[in-house]
């Protein structure tokens, strides 16, 4: 009988102590011994070792706050995240992207760190318009501490343009001239790749915001079909169904087979980010260029950008100790290890920004100008569900010509005019 | 039938030499025997009431309930978002992909598959290699399998567009994954790819029981190579036959990886099934509450199939 009083208090206490374990996710530690922050990430480019690096230098210059870094596959990282905050566990800071802000603040999964930003005194070293992507619409509260972002340029593959004999565009007309012209099925080429699968709704978005369209107007209320945006929405979309300048299978492709046609120029141009320029140089050389997105009539140039910044979640036990993690990654030396990694994103810095090799290299000061016009997702609640299925299913649809571009984008507004 | 007179003297029949000796004795010992087997199922029922009975309760809960994935459930609904399915314009097309999908990815695997069982039940050298090389197609993982056919269809630098241009087949590649038309038969395709092999060794297992003289009577009786394999070889690999399609019917019509990776239901919705839509439902809208329903309208139907295996699967047993 002792034997198995024993035994039976043995397994309690080992289910009492697995509970206790598997109910703490973030970490307050008692007593002297430092608080470990669980911070969740994701890497474009999963064999870079600056994260590590950093978290390795965090820990071994504090005392009182370890970081404990936990990289994820970004197709799966929101799930994860997602689940994982409806249980309370895991993760007691993680890395963000802004249009998941309108989905995860109202639903209080993470937490307003204003207070946390107000007390910080690298506060004003941040590039001022970077804050609101952080923010929800007409709310001043920050949900986000801005870390990394990128903005979208036109990449352009200059030999083509010699061959072809076209001008580099600078408005959307010329652009469409230069794709057309680009095109020839039976050399296998082609002037650009819509891409209408995953993550299509940037350099969508991009290229509506040159053309004028905007996705929220000054009352904040939704204006995808406002002329401008219906125009500039038919302009992207005449790429396949008027001048057949799309190489076979754009309209599903995600980013790989872009990057891929692009490269060997199979597509004579690509919207994307820095995050491809080394890449880009390297197989392209001397013939890749980089340009603004074309506009409507060449001045007033707009782009979008794609913030990747911190939060702290809500279950967070000590959101000091979290902050004090993500506020120490907004700082100059952190800041500059990472913007000059593969990872290919710029800093939110103003010192980090004018300074090497940001403000020698002309590429990047395109794009880091750009920052300071660009406008990015509104932290709506549709956002995260537009970009993770329904601008897919709606370009897609009006790519093949089942549906019309107003219908499309009559659809998008409805999911993003809902609560 | 030989148990029936000591379970009747057990009980305390009357008329029985037994109950003629001791014939109020309390036999507590088959009790004892039921409450043992309980204790040893206990494990068991602990681990499938928690893992399995807990979320598929709380799944259904969801599903008439406006659901919350933070603060939990918000509201009761009643049938509302089985109504709202039901009544959506896209629910047609979406239920037609899902009996494509599943019923075509079978048919196709049973058919194939019985004729590689054939195959590999045959003589020839190196038939254990073979058998085991036909089993990669099965054991390499959904991501990987979907990954690879995205790189063999790509329309620009795939190896599959690449020969048929080189065939003269076609002369501009044929967007396998982005037209409505192809997408959903080149998923079906690649699962059937990936599926075949399981039935072929599961019907290879039923023919190896397959009693040789039993063939050889049939033959000698006059039945030519149909007659044999309808009159002998099929009535014996049948039930392994239809085991093996229920189970497969019920894992395709939930498999959701191959389409999620390689069209994401596209393009449109043409490729787009009830469990992708109850994923997209569930975790991208935040619509827990009508992600669930999507699946129960799911598992509602499956369960005819469930049933059925359970009734094959007893009646196995019972043989």
């Amino acid at each position: 009988m002792n034997a198995r009083r024993t035994a039976r208090a043995v397994a309690l206490s080992t289910a009492a102590v697995t509970l206790m374990a598997a109910c703490g996710g973030a970490a307050a530690d008692t007593g002297d011994a430092p608080t470990t922050v669980e911070y969740w990430l994701w890497q474009d480019d999963a064999t870079d070792s600056t994260w590590g690096d950093l978290a390795a230098d965090f820990n071994a210059s504090h005392d009182d706050v370890q970081v404990n870094i936990t990289t994820i596959p970004l197709e799966q990282y929101q799930d994860r995240l997602l689940t994982a905050a409806s249980s309370g566990t895991g993760a007691c800071a993680a890395r963000s992207k802004d249009w998941w802000l309108g989905q995860f603040a109202p639903q209080g999964m993470i937490a307003d760190i204003t207070e946390h930003v107000d007390a910080w005194d690298g506060k004003d070293d941040v590039i001022e318009s970077l804050w609101d992507t952080g923010r929800l619409p007409g709310d001043d509260a920050v949900y986000m501490l801005p870390h990394q972002y990128v903005t979208l340029w036109l990449y352009y593959n200059k030999d083509r343009f010699a061959q072809a004999g076209v001008e580099p565009p600078t408005t959307q007309q010329e652009f469409l001239d230069a794709a057309a012209a680009l095109t020839d099925p039976a050399a296998g080429r082609y002037g650009f790749d819509v891409r209408g699968g995953a993550g299509g709704q940037d350099q969508w978005l991009a290229w509506m915001f040159a053309g004028g369209a905007d996705v929220v107007d000054a009352d904040g209320e939704v204006a995808l079909t406002s002329p401008e945006a219906v125009a500039a929405n038919e302009r992207y979309l005449s790429v396949v169904t008027e001048l057949d300048a799309a190489p076979p299978g754009s309209i599903t492709a995600a980013f790989a087979p872009v990057q891929t046609n692009f490269a060997a120029g199979t597509t004579a141009m690509m919207i994307h980010h820095p995050g491809s320029l080394n890449a880009m140089r390297e197989t392209l050389g001397d013939a890749l260029g980089v340009l603004p997105i074309p506009s409507v009539d060449g001045t007033e140039p707009a782009t979008l950008t794609s913030m990747s910044g911190n939060v702290v979640l809500e279950s967070c036990q000590d959101k000091d100790a979290a902050f004090e993690w993500i506020s120490w990654l907004a700082t100059e030396e952190p800041m500059r290890a990472i913007s000059t990694s593969i990872q290919g994103q710029l800093p939110v810095l103003e010192s980090v920004a004018g300074a090497e090799p940001f403000a020698t290299d002309p590429d990047l000061q395109l794009a880091v100008e750009a920052a300071r016009t660009a406008k990015s997702w509104p932290a709506l609640p549709g956002v995260a569900q537009l970009a993770a299925k329904e601008f897919q299913t709606q370009v897609q649809l009006a790519l093949q010509g089942d549906q019309t571009g107003e219908e499309m984008l009559t659809r998008l507004s409805q999911l993003l005019e809902q609560d | 039938m030989t148990m029936t007179p000591t379970r009747a003297a057990g009980a305390g029949a009357p008329g029985t030499r037994r109950a003629a000796v001791a014939p109020a004795a309390p036999r507590p010992r088959p009790r004892r025997r039921g409450l043992e087997a309980y204790v040893y199922l206990a494990p068991a029922i602990v681990l499938v009431g928690s893992f399995a009975g807990y979320p598929l309760v709380r799944s259904v809960w969801f599903a008439f309930n406006e659901v919350n994935p933070f603060s939990g459930v918000q509201g009761f609904v009643g049938v509302q978002h089985f109504v709202d399915i039901v009544t959506h314009p896209d629910f047609a097309q979406i239920g037609r992909n899902t009996l494509v999908w599943t019923f075509g990815a079978v048919a196709l695997q049973l058919l194939l598959g019985l004729v590689g069982a054939h195959l590999l039940n045959a003589r020839f050298a190196l038939r254990g290699v073979y058998r085991g090389l036909a089993m990669i197609p099965w054991a390499t993982p959904s991501v990987l399998v979907a990954l690879m056919w995205i790189w063999i269809l790509d329309p620009n630098h795939g190896v599959l567009n690449g020969a048929l241009r080189a065939l003269g087949v076609t002369d501009r590649p044929i967007a396998f994954l982005s037209e409505s038309s192809t997408a959903l038969p080149t998923l079906v395709a690649v699962d059937v790819w990936q599926g075949v092999p399981l039935f072929a060794v599961m019907i290879l297992a039923a023919l190896q029981g397959v009693a040789p003289e039993l063939r050889e009577a049939a033959a000698m009786d006059g039945c030519g190579p149909v007659g044999v394999f309808r009159h002998v070889v099929l009535p014996a690999i049948l039930p392994t036959i239809l085991i093996t399609t229920l189970l497969r019917l019920i894992w395709t019509a939930n498999y959701v990886d191959l389409v999620l990776i390689m069209t994401g239901g596209g393009p449109g919705l043409s490729s787009t099934t009830l469990s992708l839509q109850s994923y997209v439902t569930a975790y991208k809208a935040m619509d827990f509450g009508g992600g669930a329903a999507y699946a129960v309208l799911q598992a509602a139907v499956l369960s005819v199939l469930v049933v059925l295996y359970i009734r094959l699967t007893a009646k196995g047993a019972r043989r």
